[in-house]
């Protein structure tokens, strides 16, 4: 006996639907059509805490020089120049140059020296911290990711009002239990194909009980996504044209992101959606790594804003980590958990072509812990005003415990 | 008018904020059949029947079958054999070294010395990571094929009670996983809750989770003794902080008897396991000096708050010996009556159904209560719940969370599993994450968290997932023909049965007999025809995608 997977649920769900013939009988709609403006936040999570001070720092700093050879640091000139900025003397690491092009266009912000107020340096801690948008231990019972707490917040939205494009779902939207999650758009797929749809219609239809009808709920999803995705002749998803002649990378970021455009674009109702970009942990040999993702996560980000065009009135995207790195290199040519961090913020009523916060400098005492750079934004006030302006929450600092109102400027009123 | 907030649509709905649209669609539905009584325990009480199991069940009787399922002896040869064979992928490159293997279960039962060996400076990560993924290997394993099945269960509920996440941010709770499952979840698990709770809260992976490894005089880390309370013990329920912010005030409090607890006492419990720690060889930050460098518990005076404390309204005189002020906050909230009431209403969620029958945890409560300093005082509120006419009266109120549907496809159809880390995945991908809840609670245990359309999917994708060759999990075997299969319908009513326990309603047995034998004569059954062999699968397969197979 040697079937693949397809051939038995093929064989399964045809027969099945054979047989079921005449009895599966129209079930009710699941979701009307979503709003179609409702405004939309996509969270980039890069973990294991990008090097900010190797992004976006003061290239002349002495500081800044002295703490790093010259391949973990931005120079002002030579084969690490980086990239002048408008209206900051920060620079901007080479790279990233379709980072400044969107900064440039004032389509996107930076905000510097910022992160998570309470002081661990750990990636569990800080990101456990981080999604549930708390700053202080004390408040870790709360048990919702700030997602999870932000939808019901938003206007109701189907099927599909959150999606987590990763292996696991996205922790800041735990305790939504109908936020989707996906590891690539051909995840969301039953191997059987329309067939075994047939035949799950029949087997669910065939009853009345709640385990009937939350299956037939699911079906009905299903069936409404893929129909919103497109279909070949075979019934296969097409392939997917990016529209603007936006190009994606290929690798983690770019895959994830192109599918989310897919999925926001079909109209299913999305108007959170997480990612999750991992391996900038770089204690040893950072400048490999480092260069290949800051590459990677900017191409990435170019395509996706490019490609989704048609929705700059209303999408709005936060990058973010869970904390920077020390400010000085360590002796394995890499850099240890720090503090302060970049965060970047792209939307219509971003307040671009601005470097905010207050950069508090690099000399010792002006360090936290005498050794990396201090926090000067709590990352909740962004991600606050991002709530607030950005998706139309009002009094979105509540939802963060203990976190005061404070507007930071990076979007408009 | 601004636009209705999912809160507003919920509230409307009479849901609770975050129990969203799932579960609450229709208001109008019928209860699912409810089948024999051997059949829901097994598929409560175990992870589903296999083949011969309700006849069996039937035969000893249910009474007869707790009480022997809740006292487990080492008797257990099918699961010793697998695990004696079964090999896990092992892979990485390590200072130019490459390791490539397919290696025995080396970790599982490991002493503390040997799995300490691996806490040294250099022990590359995968080594460190390898004893938990025996674990979990273990774990999948135990649940298909160990025949103390109400055991698998409890450690699974236990585990989510006591969760500890594996990626925490130090290795020792890694290294020491193995331990904490075998030495603390597995041996307590039908025990005694006190002591329970006491080899808990002295294991190097609670320690470290929690950050009780850390906490000392002063201020004390307060996250072990917060989650004591609202999570291992006397619950949100017996929080209390909002009426009350005066120990005083607390019904109870000034007879030294506090009906329920508020942040203070929080505070003052922190203080009383100061100076619990992990014998992890770091320096003690006080003097020259280091830990010692064992991975065992180690309790260390000089972080100690040694001044008087009040718990629950119960006065402690300072300068106790060494660990008397942690034990006595243990004693204290493992013999409190919101325990008993918090965690046993929890033991009758997982086994009976997600609405707590008031008759059934008043009569628990009692049972817990009465056997405080009973080495087996959780396997008697168990066999209690299990035996119970509100256990037997209920069906179908959850639906099998996905190791649940994982382990019964396999035993049901008898197929031949050898699990590895594809299982970990694919539980993820339905939500269910082995050993790695993000938060302390462990997984929710209510029907909702399961609901989700993705969920489904993956639901329905399982048993092809599990199937098909490349997840090397089960061996592409001919299935066995039913005995005394002389018909297409005996032998499908008979495979059902033996995924089940029970039968299908009518118009789906129709249905599925049609597809059984699609292009055959309705006489033409031959038990040797090769061609039946795939047509069971694909018939099991069908049985796995219905909706009572995912019920419990």
């Amino acid at each position: 006996m040697n079937l693949s997977r397809r051939d038995l649920f093929v064989g399964c769900s045809a027969a099945i639907a054979a047989m079921a013939g005449a009895r599966i009988n129209g079930l009710t709609f699941v979701g009307e059509d979503a709003p179609s403006d409702h405004p939309i936040l996509v969270v980039v999570f890069l973990r294991g805490g990008i090097d900010g001070l190797n992004l976006l720092a003061p290239p002349g700093d002495k500081d800044y020089i002295a703490a790093r050879p010259t391949h973990l640091r931005i120079a002002e000139d030579g084969e690490h120049k980086g990239l002048e900025m408008k209206g900051t003397d920060l620079r901007l690491h080479r790279l990233a140059s379709p980072i400044k092009e969107l900064y440039d266009d004032g389509k996107l912000a930076m905000i510097h020296a910022c992160g998570l107020t309470h002081g661990t340096r750990s990636h569990f801690e800080a990101m456990d911290l981080i999604e549930r948008g708390i700053a202080r231990t004390e408040d870790m019972n709360l048990r919702t990711g700030w997602l999870a707490r932000s939808m019901e917040r938003l206007p109701d939205s189907s099927p599909i009002p959150a999606l987590s494009l990763s292996g696991n779902m996205a922790a800041s939207l735990v305790g939504m239990p109908d936020a989707g999650l996906m590891s690539s758009v051909e995840g969301l797929h039953l191997w059987g194909g329309d067939e075994q749809v047939k035949g799950l219609k029949f087997l669910y239809g065939a009853g009345n009980s709640w385990l009937h009808k939350e299956g037939s709920r699911a079906i009905e999803t299903y069936d409404l996504v893929r129909a919103r995705l497109g279909r070949k002749e075979d019934g296969s998803l097409p392939d997917y044209v990016p529209e603007h002649s936006a190009k994606y990378p290929d690798g983690e970021l770019g895959n994830a992101l192109r599918d989310l455009a897919r999925m926001i674009k079909a109209g299913v109702g999305i108007q959170v959606g997480t990612v999750d970009f991992g391996g900038w942990d770089t204690h040893q040999d950072q400048m490999y790594q480092f260069n290949y993702r800051l590459g990677h996560l900017s191409e990435s980000l170019m395509a996706f804003y490019s490609d989704l065009t048609s929705f700059h009135s209303r999408l709005n995207v936060v990058v973010m980590s869970e904390f920077g790195r020390r400010l000085k290199s360590n002796q394995s040519n890499g850099t240890d958990h720090g503090h302060g961090n970049v965060m970047m913020v792209m939307g219509p009523k971003v307040v671009g072509s601005k470097v905010h916060g207050r950069w508090p400098g690099l000399a010792t005492e002006q360090l936290d812990a005498r050794a990396d750079l201090a926090v000067t934004t709590d990352y909740r006030n962004v991600l606050a005003e991002v709530m607030e302006r950005g998706m139309g929450i009002s009094g979105a600092n509540k939802l963060f415990p203990g976190l005061e109102s404070k507007p930071v400027g990076v979007l408009k009123t | 008018m601004p636009p209705t907030t999912r809160r507003e649509v919920l509230a409307h709905m009479g849901s609770s904020a975050l129990t969203l649209m799932v579960g609450q669609s229709s208001p109008k539905t019928d209860p699912l059949a409810r089948p024999p009584l051997e059949a829901i325990a097994l598929h409560r009480l175990a992870f589903g029947p296999r083949p011969g199991e309700v006849e069996a069940l039937k035969l000893i009787g249910l009474e007869k079958w707790v009480q022997q399922q809740v006292k487990p002896t080492a008797d257990d040869p099918e699961v010793d054999k697998r695990l004696a064979e079964l090999k896990l992928e092992i892979s990485y490159e390590h200072e130019g070294k490459k390791v490539e293997e397919q290696r025995p279960l080396t970790r599982l039962n490991a002493t503390r010395e040997q799995l300490w060996k691996l806490a040294a400076e250099g022990t590359p990560y995968e080594e460190k990571v390898r004893c938990v993924y025996e674990v979990m290997a273990a774990t999948y394993l135990r649940a298909v094929y160990s025949k103390w099945q109400l055991r698998e269960v409890l450690v699974d509920f236990w585990h989510n009670h006591f969760n500890v996440n594996m990626w925490a941010d130090d290795d020792a709770v890694r290294i020491l996983f193995p331990l904490y499952d075998r030495e603390v979840i597995r041996k307590h698990c039908f025990g005694n809750f006190r002591q329970f709770l006491e080899a808990v809260a002295t294991s190097g992976p609670m320690l470290v989770y929690l950050n009780n490894s850390r906490s000392k005089a002063s201020p004390a880390n307060e996250n072990y003794a917060r989650e004591l309370f609202e999570l291992h013990t006397m619950g949100a329920p017996n929080y209390l902080n909002h009426l009350y912010n005066k120990w005083r005030e607390v019904p109870g409090a000034t007879e030294g008897k506090a009906q329920g607890y508020i942040d203070q006492d929080v505070y003052e419990a922190a203080r009383a396991f100061t100076g619990w720690t992990l014998a992890n060889g770091a320096w003690t930050e006080r003097d020259d000096s280091r830990f010692p460098n064992t991975g065992e518990f180690h309790y260390y005076e000089p972080w100690h708050d040694n001044y008087q404390k009040r718990v629950l309204g119960v006065e402690f005189e300072p300068n106790q010996p060494p660990m008397a002020d942690g034990r006595k906050v243990l004693d204290l909230v493992a013999n409190h009556a919101g325990t008993a009431r918090f965690v046993c209403g929890k033991l009758i969620r997982r086994l009976v159904g997600d609405e707590v029958p008031t008759s059934l945890l008043d009569r628990a409560v009692k049972v817990w209560m009465a056997n405080h300093s009973s080495t087996d005082q959780i396997g008697q509120v168990v066999a209690t719940i299990a035996t119970s006419p509100e256990f037997a009266a209920t069906w179908g109120q959850k639906i099998k969370r996905p190791m649940e549907v994982a382990a019964s496809f396999i035993r049901g159809t008898g197929m031949e599993f050898t699990p590895n880390l594809g299982m970990f995945w694919l539980m993820s991908s339905m939500g269910q994450r082995t050993f790695s809840y993000p938060f302390p609670t462990g997984h929710p245990d209510t029907r909702d968290y399961w609901l989700g359309t993705f969920n489904w999917i993956q639901r329905w994708n399982l048993p092809g997932g599990l199937m098909w060759e490349g997840s090397k999990m089960l061996k592409p075997e001919p299935p066995k023909v039913p005995q005394d299969a002389n018909s297409w319908e005996t032998a499908a009513r008979a495979i059902v049965l033996e995924m089940l326990g029970y039968s299908l309603p009518v118009p789906v047995m129709t249905g599925l007999l049609a597809m059984f034998r699609e292009g055959r004569d309705q006489d033409a059954f031959d038990p040797n025809d090769q061609d039946l062999h795939w047509r069971i699968r694909r018939l099991q397969m069908a049985v796995a995608m219905t909706p009572e197979f995912h019920a419990r």
